[in-house]
């Protein structure tokens, strides 16, 4: 075994980093595009359809928490 | 001396003995250690990996695991191992750590990674699938005849300006080019009935006015506003038109306002960089006139003008941090002008400006516009400088869909289409001829999914839109760390009107940096403030 060549600095951890929005474990939850009206977003930006949209059952539980990213998407 | 000499000797044997039982010790320890971590990691990461990106920040290192959304910190000797199981089987990753750090630097990593896996769930996905709608049992058939939500009517193909980077210019091959064809009012009325015919299960429905120049045919924007407010069932009717405000008069302002339009328009900033590219048939700036459009709405609409009408800007060469600065500059030329409201800013489209020109242009201060943009964001975002409208715009919105992304404690078994809408569900673009095409970005070679006089088209849609996108992006996207992040849709897909894997190929890796990228703001972001994004919670997406 050779002599430690770098020290671990801040010891050996991994934690969960803030953000997100618990969804359960249903196809429902997964995000879909709800691209915005009259935009146009074409280009290098990769703006399209980002939207991080949920689905129909969840979307109402989670706007009821104020955590829906689109209140009015049924889809 | 003799005795001495022997001693010493058979002191020596025994320690050697010793060291030799304590490396054997050691070696065994290794070896078991080794192994139970094998034992542990093999059915993760001996052969296929697990879906999942490592990406370091300036200051540390972050796992982004695909298969739960979630984000991870790293401690570095964390780090280092996770590098070396991607790349090498659980044992050989063990024996390349241990022979450079101590034995109890790889127990200690070992250990974390060993109960973050049983805690978080992490890297239990190699593959994203199901992918796609049919394999995911989503009856989009009777989605499209109950849901339907967003019609758009290209009133007319015609425009007043000849924008240099007009994706409908003559030379961008792949969309429609600038025409005569005006919709008439039957068809624009044929659209509606279809729209309220298909949305009964939607409280909510939008009419969106689109052209060319959509006020070159004001007398259908009215005829067609009236007639939707009058037959659409929905209690709430949302109007939007995309104009490039040139054309605004008091008159309709007036009538916008009337029925709460959301207005669109087209500004790439102060005088001299709007009528770089947005001129008239004459090549005259069209600033002047835009501005005066624009004086217009936003005295109309007093308070609600933050939130009811919005900017299109396009970043246009020579590309500068000096010229994105100066775009910004827009606000405090036009003071009347609300700061808060929302605006999407882009590169030209692909293919509309000639790459001589892109290229020629580029100056020594080139940045590019994500880059920019964060560091303007963070400097407000630690309090070191202003808040700039178009950074906020870019770089909020990116953040945003990364801190309201769905967690998933465990995999939810499906995948959806990338970053595509449901055909003919969210939205239909009725072109003037009365063709419906799958929405106003999409090239005009794609097929069309239908018309106004016989309805949607389920065959095409199930066909090209369903089972052949789905077929060419299963072996892409079931592989892809960014598969939950994806912002490709058909709009990329197309070449010569037929899907094309290779055009998907090329932009999945644009797709992939932009989306590192993003995670790699959202986690700088956080070291410095964890909980300064919260706000982008009640961020807007639609």
């Amino acid at each position: 075994m050779k002599s430690e060549k770098k020290k671990s600095g801040l010891g050996s951890s991994m934690e969960l980093i803030r953000g997100g929005v618990e969804a359960s474990a249903s196809m429902a939850d997964s995000r879909k595009c709800i691209c915005s009206p009259g935009g146009w977003s074409y280009g290098n930006l990769d703006c399209g359809c980002a939207c991080g949209c949920f689905t129909t059952g969840d979307a109402v539980n989670m706007n009821a928490n104020n955590k829906l990213a689109n209140p009015e998407c049924i889809m | 001396m003799k005795m001495q000499a022997t001693d010493a000797k058979a002191y020596e044997r025994s320690n050697k003995k010793n060291a030799d039982k304590e490396a054997m010790q050691i070696a065994a320890q290794i070896v078991k250690t080794i192994s139970e971590f094998a034992k542990k990691c093999d059915p993760i990461w001996n052969g296929e990996k697990p879906l999942s990106k490592l990406f370091k920040t300036n200051s540390r290192g972050y796992l982004y695991d695909t298969g739960t959304n979630k984000i991870l910190g790293c401690s570095d000797n964390v780090f280092e191992l996770l590098e070396l199981l991607n790349n090498h089987a659980p044992a050989s990753a063990a024996e390349k750590f241990i022979s450079t750090h101590s034995i109890e630097a790889f127990i200690d990593a070992a250990d974390i990674i060993k109960n973050t896996i049983d805690k978080e769930n992490v890297f239990q996905v190699k593959k994203a699938i199901p992918f796609g709608l049919s394999k995911n049992n989503i009856d989009y058939e009777e989605l499209i005849d109950s849901a339907f939500e967003i019609l758009f009517l290209e009133v007319t193909e015609s425009c007043n300006l000849r924008c240099g980077y007009c994706v409908y210019g003559n030379h961008v091959k792949s969309k429609r080019n600038h025409g005569e064809r005006q919709m008439t009012f039957s068809t624009a009325k044929k659209a509606i009935d279809y729209l309220n015919a298909h949305s009964f299960r939607r409280k909510k429905v939008a009419v969106c006015f689109y052209g060319g120049e959509p006020l070159l045919n004001f007398p259908l924007i009215k005829s067609g506003t009236e007639y939707a407010q009058t037959v659409l069932k929905q209690e709430e009717i949302d109007f939007f038109i995309t104009t490039n405000a040139t054309l605004i008069t008091p008159e309709i302002a007036a009538f916008l306002l009337k029925y709460k339009f959301s207005v669109h328009t087209s500004i790439d900033g102060p005088k001299e960089i709007h009528d770089n590219f947005r001129v008239d048939t004459y090549n005259k700036g069209s600033y002047h006139h835009a501005i005066q459009g624009l004086k217009l709405l936003v005295d109309g609409y007093g308070e609600q003008a933050k939130d009811k009408i919005s900017l299109s800007m396009v970043y246009t060469p020579p590309f500068s941090g000096k010229r994105i600065a100066r775009a910004s500059e827009l606000w405090a030329e036009l003071p009347w002008l609300p700061k808060e409201m929302k605006l999407n800013i882009t590169y030209p489209g692909p293919g509309t400006i000639p790459k001589q020109q892109l290229f020629e242009s580029n100056v020594p201060e080139d940045i590019d516009l994500q880059q920019w943009a964060f560091e303007k964001f963070m400097d407000h975002y630690t309090g070191k400088g202003e808040f700039n409208a178009i950074a906020a715009s870019i770089i909020e919105r990116a953040l945003a869909v990364l801190i309201q992304r769905p967690i998933f404690s465990s995999e939810p078994g499906s995948n959806f289409l990338n970053g595509c809408c449901i055909p003919g569900v969210r939205r239909i673009y009725a072109a003037a001829d009365g063709k419906f095409h799958l929405c106003e970005r999409i090239s005009s070679e794609a097929p069309t999914i239908g018309d106004v006089d016989f309805g949607i088209d389920k065959y095409t849609i199930r066909k090209i839109y369903i089972d052949e996108y789905e077929n060419i992006c299963t072996p892409l996207c079931s592989s892809c760390w960014a598969v939950r992040l994806c912002t490709s849709c058909y709009t990329d897909a197309f070449i010569n009107g037929k899907l094309d894997s290779n055009a998907l190929k090329e932009h999945c890796l644009v797709i992939q940096e932009s989306q590192l990228r993003f995670l790699r703001y959202y986690c700088s972001a956080m070291e410095i403030n964890p909980e300064g994004l919260d706000y982008l919670y009640q961020y807007k997406l639609t």
